[in-house]
């Protein structure tokens, strides 16, 4: 390069640096919204219960269930309404009772039977085939349902076993869990 | 997790449900509820007949020997009169209602030749009577009373 | 976070718009708040009922109504009884009458039951189920006609046979 063109290099840098060092620089820069609209919610799962269930025994009504005496071969049914709130795009949950809650007389419980079932199955439920029912994800609560719990008295229960014997529902629970 | 979670739910509820159906068929229990109640039966005894006694009737040279009893507390159908000597043996029935039987040669002779035969030679014949039902069923025997011929200078049956 | 970055974080399968993959540690991060258990999923519970359920009781009273006068008995004679078996408690029933004996009068003397109050009609074998189911607190009549034969033995005179009837009930569906 020629002596010139050397100088006006040298110049044109020093005016850069000069520049460069007494304030900011700026780079290219373009922004964009994240999403179109600005709302994200989340899911929900939850369970309530409706008008107070009704009994039944081998299917007729009963007014006072505590004032029933089972036999073996019984089945005391209870019918119960039922909402399922199951709100997520991706979420799995089961629908079942937990026999476990059943509490009393240890002969009786070992006789007794406890089933979940639905009186007219709805579309969202999908029977298991072990007394759950998977429930399908929507984005809003079910209408309710009438859900049914079963307890059946093992009709081969022999001699005097579980005669005069109490169980407890109270711990028994309708119970709609979330599973990866 | 959750699939074997299931699985093991549906073991009892096959196993449930396997009792269920085979409940009536198979091992078949109920509730069940027992008493007891009691009875005692005892099967009757015929009454005998009782005091066997003999008299000598007749006169010396017909004598007979009459073999008489109280009846029986209940009147039976009849009376079995046996007489025996040895391993000889004879029965004869007189009704219910009678309580003697006259012995004379000639009922022994009509009952039994060689009983009679036994008599003639000097044997002792044994006299009981038992009570018989009309069922068939018989007392126990009386005691004995004995017979023989009459002695010498007599003729006839007399009491031993 | 590159477009190549296929995150599988639950629910959050990878999808195209980038806020899919915001909403996924949200969620995740919710569930954590809302269950203090181990398996920090959400759940729900209800009560079924309050109640309390009663299995029921089931007794058998047997008696003699009509006792058989069974002494002093001759050949060819029959002595009728009548059991009456009451139920006490739940469910429906049906009933056995079985029998044992002790002594050396039976079985020579015969023991034969009918279901009613009068020896009639076909006899029901010894220990064999009714045949008719009973309602809860019901009763029935069993008689029992003891007969010796005509032609029974004279040394059968003075036995005796202390005899037991054993009724059962059995809850048997109606």
């Amino acid at each position: 390069m020629d002596k010139l063109t050397k100088g006006a290099v040298a110049v044109g840098a020093g005016v850069v640096l000069l520049l460069g060092g007494a304030g900011t620089y700026a780079l290219w820069s373009d922004s964009q919204s994240v999403a179109e609209s600005g709302e994200i919610a989340s899911g929900d799962l939850d369970l309530e219960l409706g008008t107070e269930g009704t009994w039944t025994l081998n299917g007729a009504a009963v007014a006072d269930v505590t004032a029933v005496r089972i036999v073996p071969g019984d089945v005391l049914a209870l019918t119960q309404p039922i909402t399922v709130t199951a709100i997520g795009d991706t979420l799995q949950s089961t629908l079942s009772v937990s026999s476990a809650g059943l509490t009393g007389d240890a002969d009786l419980l070992a006789a007794l039977d406890l089933a979940f079932t639905f009186d007219t199955p709805p579309a969202w439920a999908t029977d298991n085939g072990d007394g759950t029912f998977d429930v399908a994800p929507s984005d809003a609560a079910y209408a309710p349902v009438d859900a049914g719990v079963t307890l059946t008295f093992d009709e081969a229960t022999p001699d005097q076993v579980a005669t005069d014997a109490v169980v407890d529902l109270s711990s028994v629970t309708f119970s709609l869990e979330q599973y990866l | 997790m959750t699939r074997t979670r299931r699985r093991l739910l549906a073991w009892p509820l096959v196993l449930t449900l396997a009792l269920v159906l085979t409940g009536g068929a198979g091992a078949a229990a109920w509730w069940t509820a027992s008493q007891t109640v009691q009875a005692t039966a005892t099967a009757a005894v015929i009454a005998p007949a009782t005091n066997i006694r003999c008299t000598t009737t007749g006169g010396t040279l017909t004598r007979t020997a009459t073999v008489a009893w109280n009846a029986a507390a209940q009147v039976p159908a009849s009376y079995r009169v046996t007489i025996r000597s040895g391993t000889t043996v004879t029965t004869t029935t007189v009704p219910g209602t009678q309580t003697q039987l006259v012995i004379s040669q000639s009922l022994l002779g009509g009952l039994l030749g060689s009983i009679l035969d036994l008599l003639l030679g000097g044997a002792v014949l044994n006299v009981s009577v038992q009570a018989v039902h009309s069922s068939g069923w018989v007392s126990v025997p009386t005691g004995t009373v004995g017979v023989r011929n009459a002695p010498l200078l007599q003729a006839g049956i007399v009491c031993a | 976070m590159t477009a190549t970055d296929h995150d599988r974080r639950p629910g959050g399968r990878w999808a195209g718009g980038a806020a899919r993959w915001v909403i996924v540690p949200l969620l995740s991060l919710g569930a954590l708040g809302v269950m203090s258990a181990a398996s920090a999923l959400w759940g729900a519970q209800a009560p079924v009922s309050s109640a309390q359920v009663t299995s029921g009781t089931f007794g058998l009273s047997a008696t003699w109504s009509s006792a058989p006068n069974l002494t002093g008995i001759l050949p060819g004679q029959s002595r009728d009884g009548v059991l009456t078996l009451q139920h006490s408690g739940d469910g429906t029933w049906r009933y056995r009458v079985a029998s044992s004996h002790t002594g050396t009068l039976r079985p020579t003397l015969t023991e034969t039951f009918y279901a009613g109050a009068t020896c009639t009609g076909t006899p029901v074998a010894s220990g064999a189920l009714s045949a008719a189911t009973l309602p809860r607190g019901g009763s029935a009549q069993v008689c029992v006609r003891y007969t010796l034969p005509a032609n029974a033995p004279s040394g059968l005179q003075g036995a005796t046979s202390q005899i037991t009837l054993t009724a059962s009930a059995e809850n048997r569906p109606s």
